[in-house]
């Protein structure tokens, strides 16, 4: 099979594996060397569907041993069979490196046999790129579930990102879905790592110091997940909480969301006509809160109202339901308060917080820092004065919020 | 009073280090192009002193921090009509504020900095995934693109460490200059498309113009960048708005992926 081929089929069996970021990593180049990485990550280019695309994402191989009911590459489809050798796969990687189309390579795999014997294949081709060739530039490699605890610490000395998908928001559309991924050989992997990582910088901080540079760096950027939206019944409710439980426990860098696309003919799945992606965004939104404006999951929704609401984003939705908290002084309130605001992000929040240490702050000012005062007109006062308060709060704020909202129909860039 | 300098960096801060010595009250900095010879009002030609200018320099990363300098920089950078009058405004306050003139974004003119600052910063950010580079049959590799603020002095540090033993060029096709790098030395290089530069001391910037249309001709890389960026869309999903938001049309020039411009 030629190379082009391979691609077209190898690219495409990976692309639903929506993670595709360079950051985290601050790993430099070596004398000889090529290639770094930059901790912000960079964007290289955005595809059809608008998604960043940063990594060469890619399968070793297609040539599935299991049978996940969503996944294109299952055993029982019937579609070409391929895989790289390892030498065509780096000679990809270095040749578009060096062009700057790509930060490095997100790896991934059909299982081929068995776990273990997969992570080693595919440990082969990130060893071979860091030591023989000298690679310093982003790796991405997913950990087949099921592999040995020693494989997987290995694959951590070289990677740079490592994840595991625990593909579905619970146990049951687990079993139902993608029988032959067995809970515990996910969580398996995703516990190795956290814990390695954890050592390894414990150690760092209370070695000596010839120590604390013979340790080596282990997985720079982290571990991350993904989870499937809308192939299984599960609430808004339900992945929130198990979102929050998955930062807490296994301190993962990000958690992913993907719309379930249908993609085999399958009873146990829902024949959807369009991709949940409204919903999609939605989840992202209440992710971000999570991560950056400081919300828990409990204070996003309620057994009363256990799904996102569609029209109004979970900010906007959480503060009409606490109307009584407002209207907030500018000059005054703490840099958490002001997180709650919509049309305050954590960018404006910061220029807010030092802005006003020199001059108080008016709703000019405010919009010239980039806040949306056609939301936060409903929530803020600038030196005792409003621009717009309404009383009784409730449906009234919430159709004046919607006036100055763009309901989506799909994904809206997220920042 | 009105100092007119030659459009560099170094050029504007010279003129600054002269508005310094000046007693006058009124000073106005303008890039010497945009004034014709004879006018009414009072100008003088500063030229370019590396030592005072260098002076400059290093008191505002004194007075106004390393962040201050980097910002005034960027901004320069951003070609923003008025920018050496907003600048010199906001110098002119940092060294009696020191670095808090950063954060008091009630002042006029240092939002404007801060604005013009972020708008080559995000730029360059932009570039740096965007540049594509191509390899020629001499085997440099070569970047062209048309930046709207002028990134060339900011990217050869990144492209030098990420790259070291390639050699390449970075041309800015809107400035007609290119940034270039050969056996690990940086330098910057008028390029004018057109016209065959003279001597042989680099391949580059001689056969420049005849190496690029040879290789119009495709680099076999191109070709499978572009088969895995067309097959790695989710059709299910498809957004081309979201794309364009991220990677406007005017940046499609360049770009192997979006050649065919069908927005696939």
């Amino acid at each position: 099979m030629e190379l082009g081929e391979k691609i077209a089929l190898l690219a495409e069996g990976a692309k639903y594996d929506v993670s595709c970021s360079s950051s985290g990593s601050g790993r430099q180049n070596q004398p000889g060397g090529l290639g770094n990485s930059l901790p912000a990550g960079i964007c290289h280019s955005w595809s059809s569907d608008g998604r960043c695309v940063s990594l060469l994402k890619i399968l070793l191989s297609n040539d599935c041993a299991y049978d996940c009911s969503y996944c294109r590459s299952r055993r029982s489809n019937d579609i070409p069979r391929t895989s790289f050798t390892p030498d065509e796969l780096i000679d990809l990687t270095m040749n578009l490196y060096r062009r700057n189309y790509i930060e490095g390579l997100f790896l991934s795999s059909a299982v081929l046999g068995g776990p273990d014997k997969t992570m080693e294949l595919m440990l082969r081709v990130v060893k071979k790129l860091r030591m023989d060739h000298k690679f310093n530039g982003y790796i991405h490699l997913k950990a087949i579930p099921g592999a040995g605890s020693h494989i997987i610490r290995e694959a951590g000395l070289y990677a740079d990102r490592m994840s595991v998908n625990i593909e579905l928001p619970s146990e049951a559309a687990l079993r139902r879905l993608a029988p032959q991924k067995e809970r515990k050989a996910i969580l398996g992997p995703m516990n190795v790592l956290a814990e390695e990582g954890r050592q390894i910088s414990a150690d760092r901080q209370t070695g000596l110091p010839a120590l604390r540079h013979r340790t080596p760096a282990f997985l720079p950027a982290g571990q991350t997940t993904q989870m499937i939206i809308g192939a299984s019944p599960e609430t808004d409710l339900h992945i929130i909480h198990l979102m929050e439980h998955l930062y807490e426990k296994f301190s993962l860098k990000r958690v992913y969301y993907s719309a379930y696309v249908p993609v085999n003919k399958d009873e146990r799945l829902p024949a959807l006509k369009t991709p949940p992606l409204k919903r999609e965004h939605r989840l992202y939104q209440a992710d971000w809160l999570l991560r950056f404006y400081k919300y828990k999951a409990h204070e996003i929704l309620e057994e009363s109202a256990p799904n996102l609401d569609e029209e109004l984003d979970p900010k906007a939705a959480w503060a009409v339901r606490n109307y009584g908290l407002f209207p907030l002084e500018v000059n005054l309130a703490s840099y958490e308060e002001l997180l709650r605001v919509p049309g305050i992000g954590v960018t404006s929040a910061i220029r807010i917080v030092k802005a006003r240490r020199q001059a108080a702050l008016n709703f000019e000012n405010l919009k010239k820092m980039g806040v949306v005062l056609k939301r936060a007109r409903f929530f803020l006062l600038c030196k005792g004065r409003s621009l717009d308060w309404i009383e009784v709060g409730g449906p009234e704020l919430r159709r004046k919020l919607l006036l100055g909202t763009p309901v989506p129909d799909r994904q809206l860039r997220l920042f | 009073m009105i100092l007119l300098y030659d459009g560099s960096l170094e050029g504007y801060f010279s003129a600054v280090f002269v508005a310094y010595t000046l007693k006058e009250k009124h000073i106005e900095i303008e890039k010497k192009e945009n004034r014709s010879p004879g006018l009414f009002d009072d100008t003088m030609m500063v030229e370019n002193k590396p030592g005072e200018a260098r002076r400059v320099l290093e008191g505002i990363a004194a007075r106004m921090s390393r962040k201050g300098l980097n910002t005034i920089a960027r901004a320069f950078l951003s070609e923003k009509t008025d920018c050496e009058n907003v600048l010199l405004r906001f110098i002119q306050k940092g060294m009696k504020a020191g670095p808090v003139l950063l954060d008091k974004l009630t002042d006029p003119d240092a939002l404007r900095a801060m604005e013009m600052s972020r708008k080559t910063l995000k730029e360059y950010h932009r570039f740096l995934g965007l540049l594509r580079f191509r390899k020629l049959d001499s085997g440099e590799y070569y970047a062209p693109f048309r930046p709207d603020t002028n990134l060339l002095p900011l990217l050869g540090r990144h492209f030098a460490t990420r790259f070291p033993d390639q050699d390449w060029m970075i041309h800015d096709r809107n400035r007609e200059y290119a940034l270039v790098h050969i056996r690990g030395e940086l330098e910057m290089m008028e390029m004018k498309m057109e016209q065959e530069t003279a001597g042989n001391r680099q391949s580059l910037t001689t056969s420049l113009p005849q190496a690029i249309k040879k290789s119009e001709s495709e680099d076999p890389y191109a070709e499978l960048w572009r088969i895995y960026h067309k097959k790695i869309g989710i059709k299910g999903r498809a957004n081309p708005k979201l794309q364009q938001q991220f990677m406007p049309k005017k940046h499609w020039e360049f770009l192997p992926e979006m050649e065919d411009n069908t927005g696939e």
